[in-house]
């Protein structure tokens, strides 16, 4: 066994830190040289001469002191760092709160998902069913209500003038099918009908509706006498039989005389 | 957790620390800087600079290991500044009771010290934790954050050293 191993051992068996497996071997090494007692002995005696350093009393205003000096020093704040604030977050205090708000997150989100994709499916439809879908005419003969149609197929205009509702749909370009606009309501009547391209006008049975439909570019203004007590009727507009755009028309806000 | 409470503005909790350490730093102190006023010193600008820190504080460390090693190098800074400016006190440790048995204590003590003072600070350090703080081989490590095993070596090499001196100057057979 080399010197400074066996002042290691010494040393561990002094403080009993040492092994079992070391303390078999020093003792037997110690039995078998009789030399190495004397090393012994000196770690012994040196061990014991720093076990015997004794304790200082510290003053005994000493943490007066330092609390005192501490005083006068301005207020530590915690540092912000963001391990600490995800330390804080997964404390059992905040775990409830925190999966509270990811359902919420995920719920928010998938709402919002489902709100843009209804959006990007029907505004190639019909974007009047979300903008505008109730107007009224004020004064009759003014405040027109003036209707671009999706895809710039043409135009929808309508104004109310003596008692009845003027329909003016201009088409710009030709769909299969024909575009055809129809006014839904009841006792509803065809005053005048007038077109600049193949056009066709139905009246339903019971005055349930008036349909006109152009076939091609063209421009078409049907005059629809509204009955005295009418309330709200639906202008629909269709091209090639997919309604495009729908209003909703409050009668009687519209001047009868 | 006290340190917490000392961020969260509980100067009382910060009191609890100055209480439950200071002793223990001053000692180990006193055996570095050999002064009582210095050890006072190096003890209060330990506390002192530790408040300023706190923020700082990894809680992934004790507070102990982190105070005890303000503490150290606060101590080793002042005992430098007195080694280059003067020689040490060598002034007796104080008798209070037992005035035989104090007395050869106490003459022991200023023995080991005075031969501790002339070790290295970094090996002076060592043996003032491990044999005067009774700290664990694994608390040393953790105060001068280093492997215990660097701890084990650096101590044995500092031991032979003060035993070497004790033995050239006939203190230890």
């Amino acid at each position: 066994m080399r010197p400074n191993e066996l002042e290691r051992l010494l040393w561990e068996q002094t403080e009993e830190t040492i092994s079992a497996d070391d303390r078999g071997r020093l003792e037997a090494y110690l039995a078998a040289n009789p030399a190495a007692e004397r090393q012994h002995r000196n770690v012994k005696a040196f061990a014991e001469l720093l076990g015997s350093v004794g304790h200082v009393e510290a003053p005994p205003d000493l943490p007066a002191r330092i609390e005192a000096a501490v005083a006068t020093r301005p207020r530590p704040r915690p540092r912000f760092s963001w391990s600490a604030v995800v330390s804080e977050m997964l404390a059992p205090q905040w775990r409830v709160r925190i999966a509270w708000a990811v359902v919420g997150l995920v719920v928010g989100m998938t709402a919002t998902a489902l709100m843009v994709a209804d959006f990007g499916r029907t505004s190639r439809d019909d974007i009047s069913r979300y903008y505008g879908a109730m107007a009224s005419l004020e004064r009759a003969g003014a405040a027109p209500l003036s209707v671009e149609l999706p895809d710039a197929l043409g135009t929808l205009g309508l104004s109310a003038r003596d008692g009845a509702l003027l329909v003016d749909l201009e088409v710009t370009r030709p769909v299969a099918g024909g575009v055809s606009f129809e006014v839904a309501g009841g006792g509803l009547a065809v005053a005048s009908f007038k077109a600049s391209a193949s056009a066709s006008c139905r009246v339903d049975a019971g005055a349930g509706s008036v349909v006109a439909t152009v076939d091609g570019a063209g421009h078409v203004t049907a005059r629809i006498a509204l009955p005295a007590q009418a309330g709200v009727v639906i202008v629909r507009v269709a091209a090639g039989g997919k309604a495009i755009v729908e209003r909703g028309l409050d009668v009687s806000k519209v001047s009868t005389q | 957790m006290t340190v917490r409470a000392c961020l969260d503005g509980d100067n009382a909790a910060f009191g609890t620390l100055v209480q439950k350490y200071s002793g223990k730093l001053y000692n180990a102190a006193y055996r570095i800087t050999r002064g009582r006023e210095d050890a006072a010193d190096a003890t209060q600008a330990a506390f002192v600079k530790a408040y300023e820190k706190l923020p700082s504080f990894d809680f992934n460390h004790r507070f102990f290991s982190w105070i005890y090693r303000i503490a150290l190098n606060e101590a080793l800074d002042i005992a430098g500044r007195r080694r280059r400016e003067t020689d040490l006190d060598d002034a007796p440790e104080p008798i209070t009771g037992d005035i035989e048995g104090e007395y050869a204590e106490a003459e022991r003590s200023r023995l080991v010290q005075r031969a501790l003072m002339a070790l290295s600070p970094d090996a002076r350090a060592l043996i003032v934790l491990r044999h005067f703080q009774g700290l664990s081989y694994g608390d040393i490590a953790e105060v001068l954050r280093v492997p215990e095993k660097t701890v084990k070596s650096r101590l044995f090499s500092a031991r032979q050293r003060l035993r070497q001196i004790l033995e050239e100057r006939g203190w230890l057979p």
